[in-house]
């Protein structure tokens, strides 16, 4: 159930009513748990059990940890917890990849092994890594174990988060059980606002430049250089707008229950360095891949060449996380090396800054580039497309994609309103918008529509989604994570 | 009471006014006025390519007067041609090259039933000196054999045309056809819903998918479809003084269809273009005869640059067949 669709705003005004209705707060709870499970099943009901048999291990384990003192014990039932969830990941979303290059080594030998041929289970990356966290946090007695079933259960099925994040951890999810569940004015304002905006994103920008993209990677030799460009510029911008539009939303649907979830992104391109982008760019992935992964594996505190070997390690598996194929882990490889090259850098001068002029385009050249193996179809592809961004092909089809130009005035103007606001200024306060800096959320905007010029900001911004966002368009690209 | 009017007071004025300046723009970016029996201009600027056209009363696109008896163009929205200005689409160059009057009568939807039920009326009324039948291989195929509109039919084992059935328009159609007339909100609003409506089929919800393709029992696979028989009919119906413009996609290898249009021409001494005679010059300039910068690139309708081919592919053929200097 996509989130811009009727059938999804039929859902929510369902839970919405529903959870208005006084009555006690167990009850609520059971009817969330009960219109998430509703909404992973309109998927594919099939994998509903898969994501109750998560919730049942992970509870159970974290249980038997915090139930003992004993080291051995504990670590027993972390690892029991950990793999099992890697497991039924790599099982579901890896057998295959794993198969293919095994046929590949096979090839000479005359063997092959049979494809499992497995549907990926939406959102399983997302919600294993939530899952996970519960069990690692209560192990490192960072947070008390969950007190009851139907509380742990909700955390991992809350629909808002369930398919594409933001990775809500236990720690950040849990405490906010006790409140009252359900929509008030306040709730309603800020959720609408949020998932308004995210709304915007995803069907003014994502999914009009997706035409470009799409046509562009499909046939990457066919294009002359410029439009390679254009194709390259239309991705970046489609997966920025549709992921963290998707985000936005699903922040703005929880809010709108009663519950905060993390902030995602926070203007990743204007990044001036690699190692920035990671702090604005998917920030629930990079902080749980630090936390649970990069610190575990030693972090910084074993000497560079660890450090390195470490900082390799998690980009390549944050690269495998996205999608069972090496032109993710190649996606993995270059971000982990331009962060490597950064902290070299960092080491060899560190009073010397290079001006954020010159470093901002440098790391948004970076960035774009990588993103061509990861949007790429193969490696073929890759290859193909990085000929024709570079002139060495034989491609000579010339298109200036006018949605393009439409996208990125969108998304500039959108960013300039972000700097501004990270700067404490308002420039929409004219249109009775109001600045929220959420501990949990980040900093958001909440549209009043107290005065005209308020009411006409967003009945505009509706109205421009109505008639001018995409209807022919694909789905939400982090479904297929 | 009196304070609950203060707060709703701001809310709707700002609504209104949101209202009003949206239907300012949608007139500038996509607004028909007129109707059927009078002259209509469509404004086109949104979607596919950025045109405006004028039809006079008949419903033919204005063009220059040009002298001699004219020649007739019909066929669908490639004819129509809403995604380009009036002196972009093919007619009107095809006018100026030959300075023959071409009468474009194209019309969205459109199939080749319709224009063997049209024939007479046309013929009456035009006078035609020849006719420039456009289609593409779906018209002659899927397209043409779908019962909702004007289509091919076997009847005790011989094809005819039929007419498209008589569209019931009810109270509530009626009322809501005034409104959108008179209102571009309204209008596109209607527009926009019915195509949200119509992708809710589609997995998931109205987003992306495949659209389930309309089948066509009389005559699958494709390849079955009585073309040559659509083809002499069409012919027929304007007395043998037809040029057929085969439109086929510029990005697929020639298919059987176009193949058995090209043999039958051939075989029965038919005017005939196709353009796909002209894409190699199109792939050579990286160019594309379909699609505009705001579409697609080399799908969709012909934009200016492949009306100027079909033009120029026309005025070769007809200089020949009807002897124009």
């Amino acid at each position: 159930m996509s989130f811009v669709s009727i059938r999804f705003f039929v859902f929510l005004a369902a839970i919405l009513g529903a959870t208005a209705i006084p009555m006690p707060h167990r009850r609520k709870k059971l009817v969330l748990c009960i219109g998430s499970s509703l909404f992973y099943a309109a998927w594919d009901y099939r994998y509903l059990a898969l994501l109750l048999i998560i919730s049942v291990i992970d509870y159970w384990c974290a249980a038997r940890i915090a139930a003992t003192r004993e080291p051995r014990v504990r670590r027993f039932w972390l690892t029991a917890s950990i793999v099992s969830n890697l497991a039924i990941l790599g099982w579901f979303k890896y057998a295959d990849f794993f198969l293919t290059n095994l046929n590949g080594l096979l090839r000479f030998s005359g063997h092959e092994v049979a494809l499992l041929g497995l549907l990926l289970p939406a959102g399983i990356s997302f919600y294993t890594f939530k899952s996970m966290s519960y069990t690692i946090d209560v192990y490192r007695e960072r947070i008390e174990p969950c007190s009851s079933h139907l509380d742990y259960t909700m955390f991992v099925t809350f629909f808002p988060d369930l398919i594409a994040g933001p990775i809500v951890r236990a720690s950040v999810f849990l405490p906010q059980m006790t409140r009252a569940i359900g929509p008030t004015r306040e709730r309603m304002l800020h959720g609408f606002s949020l998932f308004v905006i995210g709304m915007g994103k995803k069907l003014l920008i994502a999914d009009h430049v997706a035409v470009v993209a799409n046509e562009v990677f499909a046939t990457p030799a066919a294009w002359s250089s410029a439009t390679a460009w254009c194709g390259l510029l239309a991705y970046s911008l489609q997966i920025y707008c549709d992921f963290s539009g998707y985000s936005d939303m699903a922040i703005g649907t929880a809010k709108m229950l009663g519950y905060d979830l993390p902030e995602n992104f926070n203007m990743p391109y204007i990044a001036a360095s690699v190692a920035e982008f990671w702090r604005r760019w998917h920030i629930t992935l990079s902080e749980w891949l630090r936390d649970y992964l990069y610190i575990p594996l030693g972090g910084n505190r074993k000497g560079q060449l660890r450090t390195d070997v470490n900082l390799l390690l998690t980009m390549l598996l944050g690269g495998l996380w996205h999608g069972a194929s090496w032109n993710f882990v190649a996606w993995g490889l270059l971000h982990g090396i331009a962060l490597i090259v950064h902290r070299a850098w960092r080491r060899a001068a560190p009073q010397s800054r290079v001006p954020r002029a010159l470093a901002w385009p440098l790391t948004l050249l970076f960035v774009m580039l990588c993103w061509v193996p990861f949007r790429a179809i193969n490696l073929d592809g890759t290859i193909a497309m990085l000929r024709s961004l570079f002139g060495l092909g034989d491609g000579r089809n010339v298109w200036w994609p006018v949605v393009l130009a439409w996208g990125l005035a969108l998304a500039i103007a959108g960013h300039l309103i972000g700097m501004a606001l990270a700067r404490g200024r308002n420039p929409l306060a004219i249109a009775d918008a109001e600045v929220v800096v959420d501990p949990i959320s980040g900093r958001y905007l909440v549209f009043r529509m107290r005065t005209i010029a308020g009411a006409f900001f967003v009945a505009a911004t509706l109205l421009a989604i109505y008639f001018f966002g995409a209807v022919e368009s694909s789905p939400f690209i982090y479904f297929q994570f | 009471m009196k304070r609950f009017a203060i707060t709703l007071l701001p809310f709707a004025a700002g609504l209104l006014l949101a209202a009003g300046v949206f239907e300012l723009l949608l007139r500038q970016l996509l607004w028909t006025t007129g109707g059927p029996g009078q002259a209509s201009t469509l404004v086109r600027r949104l979607d596919e390519g950025s045109g405006v056209s004028h039809r006079d009363a008949r419903g033919i696109r204005v063009a220059p007067p040009a002298p001699g008896p004219p020649i007739l163009a019909i066929g669908d929205s490639f004819t129509e041609a809403s995604q380009v200005n009036d002196d972009e689409v093919f007619t009107a160059r095809l006018q100026s090259i030959l300075g023959v009057r071409v009468l474009n009568t194209g019309v969205a939807a459109r199939s080749p039933a319709d224009y063997i039920v049209l024939a007479p009326k046309l013929k009456r009324e035009l006078q035609p000196a020849w006719t420039i039948i456009q289609f593409n291989d779906s018209d002659l195929t899927d397209d043409g054999f779908v019962s909702s509109k004007a289509h091919f039919e076997e009847r005790n084992g011989k094809l005819v045309a039929v007419a498209a059935p008589e569209a019931h328009v009810g109270r509530v159609s009626r009322l809501l056809g005034q409104l959108r007339a008179h209102s571009a909100l309204i209008n596109y609003g209607i527009a926009r819903l019915e195509l949200f409506h119509a992708g809710s089929h589609m997995p998931p919800l109205f987003r992306g998918g495949v659209v389930e393709k309309l089948t066509n029992p009389l005559a699958t696979p494709r390849d079955n479809y009585p073309v040559e028989t659509e083809l002499a009919m069409l012919s027929a119906a304007y007395d043998g003084r037809v040029t057929f413009l085969f439109l086929p996609p510029f990005r697929e290898e020639q298919n059987a269809v176009e193949q058995r249009v090209l043999a039958y021409c051939a075989a029965e001494h038919l005017s005939c273009v196709d353009f796909r005679t002209t894409f190699d010059d199109f792939r050579r300039r990286g160019r594309s005869p379909y699609g505009f910068t705001n579409s697609w690139f080399g799908r969709g309708h012909l934009n200016a640059e492949g009306h100027r081919a079909v033009a120029e592919l026309l005025a070769r053929e007809l200089r020949t067949r009807l002897r124009t200097p």
